[in-house]
């Protein structure tokens, strides 16, 4: 196949995806919010206020950027960039389905956590170049959390990759034909999740913008587009980590043969990947946030060990197999 | 795979002088900047740069992981006990004899290394003669053939979390 035209391709298609994801994922947002608080949600633009997020975007476009006096400008400027770019390479080796991949790497997994690793220094950048408490304070609290849960969150993925011997999402999920990894690795996937959700800043997890302490914590200073940016990243990131929880324990695309299997099953692989999305929605709205000792005692005395037990584990009934 | 429009090998040129330039930029940014918390994102500038090179050598495992540990991981903790030591303040001014004697843990290293990069006979062997190696045989040479080299690298990082420990409890104390 031709190298530039698929590229373009692949590059329009992520990014129409992200935009539109962003768009819808705000939207069910505060529906699922809405309904769990027994409101309606957005009802007013649109048939059940479904064009609500694009008159939202269109209004922060339109949004006087003011970045606050004693900045460090350069910083403050390339964090919400910083923020957004590893977030979309993510796409690059993503599989929706057996073929509507950008390109699978053999290390593909790995990239997805170097990239997702690199969300935290443009949080960091973010928070510190704002020249606000608020923002620090928030910073400090994302590089703490991050560092904490990075480490269980490998190591629950490291007994998939021993079971499967490979780090290739293709092949991961090839892995899997008949059955799924969540039913071998039910302790993984919990892991993994939980970590998920702490790596994505949300809540019950989402110290560093807890909006009752610190405001906004790291994007307190941000007006306009440079918030946008940051809004987007994160909801792009839950799809993200979603599709890779899909990919490694619910069987990626793999479903009920549907006609031209191999473009179709991006509809299986949807609908698990917002189900897991779904369920994120349903902690946030569901569950208080935990404070910041409860956070890191969790990640260090919890699941750190318990991911650790579980390689063991996976380690040696693989051998006696 | 050639495009009649566009020649890739010579945009893969280009990419590489970038990264060339990105790198320098990061570690001229990581020595020289003032404020600590730029010099840190200029470490993780350079350590970006440095795994692109190491994808053009073809072996994307080391560049991913050059990416997860020292942009993901290093950078991030620097950054962490960076915030730690309250980043605003300005680090003051050394006297003469201090910054010689900093020169000397800064400068031997560098010498060594110097001398082996001439002694050693390098065989030079062109881009993409062979394939490049996977995780599984990085992992096979680790733990197979260079394991008692691995064990005491990872001895020097179980010698360090016991110094930080100590650090740790004497700052209590006080």
């Amino acid at each position: 196949m031709i190298v530039l035209p698929r590229l373009a391709l692949s590059i329009l298609m992520v990014l129409g995806f992200i935009a539109l994801n962003g768009m819808m994922l705000v939207y069910m947002e505060r529906k699922v919010a809405g309904h769990m608080q027994r409101r309606l949600g957005p009802m007013e633009v649109g048939p059940h206020g479904i064009l609500q997020t694009l008159v939202d975007g269109i209004k922060l476009i339109g949004k006087q950027y003011i970045p606050p006096y004693k900045i460090d400008r350069p910083l403050y400027l390339l964090a919400p960039v910083i923020c957004f770019v590893p977030v979309v390479l993510a796409f690059i080796t993503l599989p929706f389905s057996e073929k509507l991949q950008v390109r699978d790497l053999n290390v593909g997994l790995l990239v997805i956590f170097a990239l997702g690793s690199m969300t935290v220094l443009s949080l960091f950048m973010a928070g510190w170049s704002s020249n606000n408490k608020y923002s620090l304070i928030g910073a400090f609290r994302s590089v703490s959390q991050s560092l904490a849960y990075e480490i269980p969150m490998l190591l629950s993925v490291l007994s998939i990759v021993l079971m499967t011997n490979t780090l290739s999402l293709r092949e991961i999920v090839e892995a899997q034909s008949p059955i799924p990894h969540i039913v071998f690795q039910p302790v993984a996937f919990l892991i993994f999740f939980i970590c998920c959700v702490a790596e994505t800043n949300r809540a019950p997890f989402d110290l560093p913008e807890a909006e009752s302490e610190l405001t906004a914590g790291f994007h307190t200073e941000y007006s306009g587009m440079g918030f946008a940016l940051f809004f987007l990243a994160e909801y792009t990131n839950i799809v993200v980590v979603c599709a890779t929880t899909t990919v490694l324990f619910l069987g990626g695309w793999k479903g009920i043969p549907l006609p031209f299997m191999q473009y179709t099953g991006v509809v299986w692989f949807l609908i698990k990947l917002y189900l897991l999305v779904f369920v994120m929605m349903w902690f946030r709205w569901t569950y208080p946030r935990v404070r910041i000792d409860q956070l890191l005692n969790l990640s260090w005395k919890v699941l750190t060990p318990l991911a650790l037990i579980n390689l063991v584990v996976t380690a040696v009934v693989l051998k006696i197999i | 795979m050639t495009d009649s429009l566009f020649d890739l090998r010579i945009a893969g040129e280009i990419i590489f002088f970038i990264f060339v330039g990105v790198s320098i930029a990061g570690a001229v940014i990581a020595v020289f900047s003032k404020r600590m918390t730029r010099a840190v994102l200029g470490l993780a500038l350079y350590a970006l740069g440095i795994a692109v090179f190491y994808l053009y050598l073809g072996s994307a495992f080391i560049s991913v992981m050059q990416l997860l540990i020292y942009v993901g991981a290093i950078c991030v903790v620097i950054a962490f006990a960076v915030m730690l030591a309250d980043p605003s303040k300005q680090s003051d001014k050394r006297g003469v004899i201090k910054g010689l004697l900093v020169l000397i843990p800064g400068i031997l290293p560098g010498l060594g290394l110097g001398y082996l990069v001439i002694k050693t006979d390098w065989i030079i062997v062109p881009v993409g003669r062979f394939p490049p190696l996977s995780a599984a045989d990085i992992g096979r040479k680790l733990l197979v053939e260079y394991c008692l080299v691995f064990e005491v690298i990872s001895l020097i990082f179980l010698v360090a979390v016991i110094g930080s420990v100590i650090v740790a409890r004497m700052g209590r104390n006080e």
